[in-house]
């Protein structure tokens, strides 16, 4: 049962069609709950008494931040399945993610940069988080690079996962890098164990972003997959007959 | 009137300027929303290319059967 789930995921085919059925919901509930949280970190949570209201970036910046560096781990997990069982759906995932993980690192630095003005009075500064948060967007270029690099596409694919894996080494230093070298940058105000540091009034909204980012990275992931998919399986049967239906719906 | 979910600002201009914080807070909302839709665009557009390159490539099949099965004797196409 357990293996015949697992390699289900071998067909291209089974993906494109079961992410069909998944992805409408995925970008709905993504959808409704970055609108909720943003609505509800903008405008109705209460202002920070020290920062005022530039701290209302938390609610890009944090969840962008967690995505960059759970896609990452995805990204090296996706890596590492392509190596061993050879699944090709999984050096997909692998490329799909590198280009959005690369983005929303961006997102990431850029966001906390224009949160660093006006609370530290700088936009960029050589902290350790933050040194470690741009090691880990050179790692994602890294990983699109080797693609363009190579022109066999297994030879790619592993040299690409080699690098993803080995630099998942960076992932803990960015993690603790607050805790190791506190010099500019807060330590971490969401905890998976003990007490949050954010008061309950901010954290819901914050909570909510978090929830919304995952659910639009499970989508952005899984339509970048679908139109890799297509792009490798041209010359397949199903997806010409798939063109060939999509072709007759547009004219009508 | 001061709950912890209530309108924090008095005017849609007051959420704007968020007390000179705006340009920092929307700057990042905008950026945050072009990469998040580029996101979704960016691979939607790819497919919709790819699916017409395969629907141009069909077509130029059945135009040259259909070429070859007018003219069985080597016409020109």
């Amino acid at each position: 049962m357990a293996w015949q789930w697992f390699h289900q995921w071998g067909s291209p085919r089974w993906f494109y069609q079961r992410s069909g059925v998944w992805l409408p919901w995925l970008g709905g509930a993504a959808g409704l709950l970055l609108a909720i949280g943003l609505v509800w970190g903008l405008a109705l949570a209460p202002a920070d008494f020290k920062q005022g209201n530039s701290y209302r970036i938390i609610y890009l910046h944090v969840p962008a931040s967690f995505l960059a560096l759970a896609g990452y781990y995805l990204m090296a997990i996706a890596g590492a399945i392509g190596l061993v069982w050879k699944i090709k759906l999984a050096y997909t995932a692998m490329k799909c993610a590198a280009t959005i993980g690369a983005a929303l690192t961006f997102v990431a630095l850029f966001t906390g940069a224009v949160w660093g003005k006006p609370t530290w009075g700088t936009y960029w500064v050589w902290d350790a988080r933050i040194t470690s948060m741009l090691v880990l967007l050179f790692l994602y270029f890294g990983v699109i690079a080797l693609y363009q690099a190579f022109d066999r596409v297994d030879v790619a694919n592993k040299a690409a996962a080699l690098l993803a894996l080995v630099g998942t080494v960076n992932v803990p230093i960015i993690y603790k890098s607050v805790d190791w070298w506190y010099t500019l940058h807060q330590p971490a105000s969401l905890k998976l164990t003990g007490e949050s540091t954010l008061h309950a009034s901010m954290l819901q909204p914050l909570l909510v972003m978090v929830v919304g980012f995952y659910l639009f990275y499970a989508a952005a992931l899984l339509l970048s997959m679908r139109a890799e998919v297509i792009a490798r399986e041209s010359g397949g049967g199903w997806v010409k007959a798939l063109a060939a239906g999509q072709g007759g719906g547009q004219q009508l | 009137m001061s709950g912890p979910i209530d309108w924090q600002f008095e005017s849609w201009a007051a959420f704007w300027q968020m007390a000179g914080h705006g340009p920092y807070v929307w700057a990042a909302v905008a950026v945050t929303a072009v990469v998040m839709v580029a996101l979704l665009v960016a691979p939607l557009r790819r497919q919709r290319r790819l699916l017409a390159e395969v629907r141009a490539e069909q077509a130029r099949a059945a135009r040259r059967a259909a070429a070859t099965a007018d003219k069985p004797a080597g016409g020109k196409i």
